[in-house]
């Protein structure tokens, strides 16, 4: 945007270090930072040109530290961090860049585990973003992608939404796709909190006496305590995670699942969204920064490949659940169960994950069909602790399984 | 404002000092946070010391220490100031018993008990306090957006007693688990560092410095060992916190060496989850010796 046209006014060079002009160069880094991707904003850079005066900054060590601390803000951001500071700083000849590893020697290269939700791959972070910020990023669609909501080949066929709440997501064409963006702009009634909180809130009766505000009425009584003023604890959302299989498999599913989910996140809070192939990525912000469902839908098919449910399943929990997520959640797994991934890893996990979440959902579209029976390997292992295996595969279907987990609380 | 520290390497001496052997990354980040001063916000995995170095930071810098953990639920009441309600029933009733001529004042500070928040502005001048909000993940997210309010001035308003300000801004020393994202607003307004799990040099210092009566070669077993349970990717990784406290176990017990033995009987100190416990009991604690 603002870098065309200001490195055509001023004439500097756009990239590497300038050891005349530190202040230049470390305006310019920031600049390269942000336009990576990485959320470093102007006033961080002037924190950072405030450090170094402090520190004087006679060692390599210090540029990289006090940059680190003051540009970074997340672990998931450390390793491009890293390597863009390699390259950008390369002027630095090899012994200080050497030194830049820190005084003690120790590397910098450990900059702790990778980030929740990133991508694994070398380009890190960046690629992650493209692909998964980016929802507007459309990329090259697939031959084998089912046919989008503009090449209409039935039209005037006129479909009702009454009909389309019981259509399989699987066999929908054409114009289904636009009305279930209509169907699902309908607010679901049954979406509303039902978890107890902690935080007290002023009540009526019940609860614990507010001794608060009872006292200091009763202070402006004389000392007489005329009123009891009492608080208890509120409702808040119970937590909702969903872990979307986005794998080929399931990809007829996918966008009808996904554009679903768009809806329940944008209505609730507490409501997180995970989508799993080989890997898991966290998907919340994106789905709720994003107005238009289509353009996700759009970049869907580009996601189709393999399934490992027992990893996606073990880094979710590693990354996420462990750590707080899945405690008294009611988790919703959106996958047919196909899975490629090493024997008993499913059911070991599961396991862990049934002792903290507070209930599990497995939705299988396949289960929409008379015949089917979880006799997948995953689906045998995983089928002990799941408290409902519901179908999923129509829009009524899928509202009945989170209406009844919305109803189901006190 | 006093100059705590001309240096970082003279922070990471005093630090040193403390038994707190801090690296390149945490020293700088200390040393910004108090001459910014900017909060900081520390982030890693659980017993890799995070909130051991507030702690040390005001042992170096001999500064009063304040620390508010966080739980889910914490409010205002708790974090800032509350009013001693029953000393004021009791003021009201004695005023009226004795019939004293004058109304009394019940919003004096006499009847106000100050939190943590309070504390770290309330420290004298010429004096600066480590201010440490510990896991502040569990906190709900309006606990955040309060606290912004507070990293932006250092003052909070009493309305019976008006407005409370450091003569000197606190350091300000924030701990996240990651069971959550923190908000962006809050990330904007403080440093960052993650802080990694040590290297074996550094751990091996570590255990020499806070567990001096074990001896070297046992304490090189023990870091060694930790560094293997680590790379099995267990559901709860032992921290430094566990290190230390499987050293000093095995030490006390009289044991010189960490043979198979000693391990299946002090395993529970270092490996704290079931499953964990049954991989590395499959595993013959293999990866121990070499």
């Amino acid at each position: 945007m603002t870098t065309c046209s200001e490195s055509g006014r001023s004439g500097t060079k756009a990239w590497g270090p300038d050891f005349r002009d530190v202040r230049g160069s470390c305006v310019r880094f920031g600049r390269l930072l942000r336009a990576e991707g990485l959320p470093v904003s102007q006033d961080r850079v002037v924190r950072w040109l405030k450090s170094l005066a402090l520190l004087r900054c006679d060692h390599p060590a210090d540029l990289y530290w006090s940059g680190r601390v003051n540009l970074v803000s997340a672990p998931a951001h450390l390793a491009l961090y890293d390597e863009l500071f390699r390259q950008f700083w390369l002027a630095l000849d090899q012994p200080a860049l050497a030194q830049v590893a820190g005084r003690d020697g120790a590397p910098p290269e450990a900059p702790g585990p990778r980030p929740a939700g990133m991508p694994r791959d070398d380009r890190g972070p960046e690629e992650g973003d493209r692909w998964h910020v980016g929802l507007e990023y459309r990329p090259p669609t697939p031959s084998n992608a089912p046919p989008a909501a503009d090449d209409v080949q039935d039209v005037g066929l006129y479909s009702d939404t009454e009909v389309l709440r019981e259509k399989d997501f699987a066999a929908y064409q054409g114009e289904d796709d636009t009305q279930l963006a209509q169907l699902l702009r309908e607010r679901p009634e049954w979406l509303f909190p039902r978890a107890r909180a902690r935080r007290m809130r002023p009540a009526l009766r019940g609860g614990l006496i507010d001794l608060r505000r009872s006292v200091a009425d009763a202070v402006r009584h004389g000392g007489d305590p005329i009123r009891l003023f009492r608080r208890s604890r509120t409702l808040r959302w119970r937590k909702w995670l969903f872990l979307c299989d986005i794998s080929a498999s399931m990809s007829p599913y996918t966008r009808a699942l996904l554009r679903f989910l768009q809806m329940v996140t944008g209505h609730r809070r507490a409501t997180e969204v995970f989508l799993f192939g080989t890997r898991l990525t966290r998907v919340t912000p994106q789905l709720r920064r994003l107005s238009g469902a289509g353009t996700l839908v759009e970049s869907v098919p580009d996601w189709h490949g393999g399934t490992r449910l027992g990893d996606a399943l073990e880094q979710f929990q590693r990354e996420y659940g462990q750590r707080g997520l899945a405690h008294g959640a009611v988790l919703f797994i959106l996958s047919d169960g196909l899975d490629v991934g090493t024997p008993g890893k499913v059911g070991a996990v599961m396991a862990q994950i049934h002792r903290m979440a507070q209930r599990i959902i497995w939705v299988n579209p396949l289960k929409g069909s008379e015949r089917y029976q979880p006799l997948a390997r995953a689906m045998v292992e995983a089928l002990p602790y799941v408290a409902e295996l519901a179908s999923g595969h129509s829009y009524s279907s899928l509202a009945d399984v989170l209406r009844r987990q919305a109803l189901a609380e006190p | 404002m006093r100059q705590l520290f001309a240096t970082v390497s003279e922070l990471q001496r005093r630090l040193a000092a403390c038994s707190y052997l801090a690296d390149d990354g945490v020293s700088t980040a200390l040393f910004l946070a108090a001459r910014l001063p900017q909060p900081l916000l520390l982030e890693g995995e659980p017993g890799v010391g995070k909130s051991e170095l507030a702690r040390a930071l005001a042992e170096a810098g001999k500064m009063p220490f304040m620390r508010l953990q966080c739980y889910e639920g914490l409010d205002a009441r708790d974090a800032l100031y509350e009013w001693n309600y029953l000393h004021q029933l009791l003021e009201v009733r004695t005023r009226e018993a004795g019939a004293g001529a004058e109304a009394p004042d019940l919003f004096a500070p006499r009847f106000l008990i100050a939190r943590p928040l309070l504390q770290a502005l309330q420290v004298g001048a010429g004096s600066r306090a480590v201010l440490l909000i510990d896991e502040i993940d569990r906190a709900d997210e309006a606990f955040e957006a309060f606290l912004l309010e507070f990293l932006a001035d250092y003052a909070i308003t009493i309305p019976e007693l008006g407005t409370v300000r450091a003569a000197e801004p606190p350091i300000v020393i924030i701990t996240s688990n990651r069971t959550r994202e923190l908000h962006d607003a809050l990330k904007r307004r403080c440093l960052y560092h993650w802080v990694a799990y040590p290297t074996v040099e550094q751990e091996l210092a570590i255990v020499g410095a806070r567990a001096p009566d074990v001896a070297p070669e046992l304490a090189e077993a023990v870091v060694r060992a930790v560094r293997w349970l680590r790379g099995l990717d267990l559901q709860k990784p032992p921290g430094v916190a566990e290190t230390l406290a499987w050293a000093r176990a095995v030490a006390e017990l009289g044991e010189s060496q960490l043979t198979a033995d000693v391990i299946a009987r002090t395993l529970g100190l270092v490996v704290k989850n079931y499953d964990d416990l049954q991989r590395v009991r499959a595993l013959r604690y293999e990866g121990v010796g070499a």
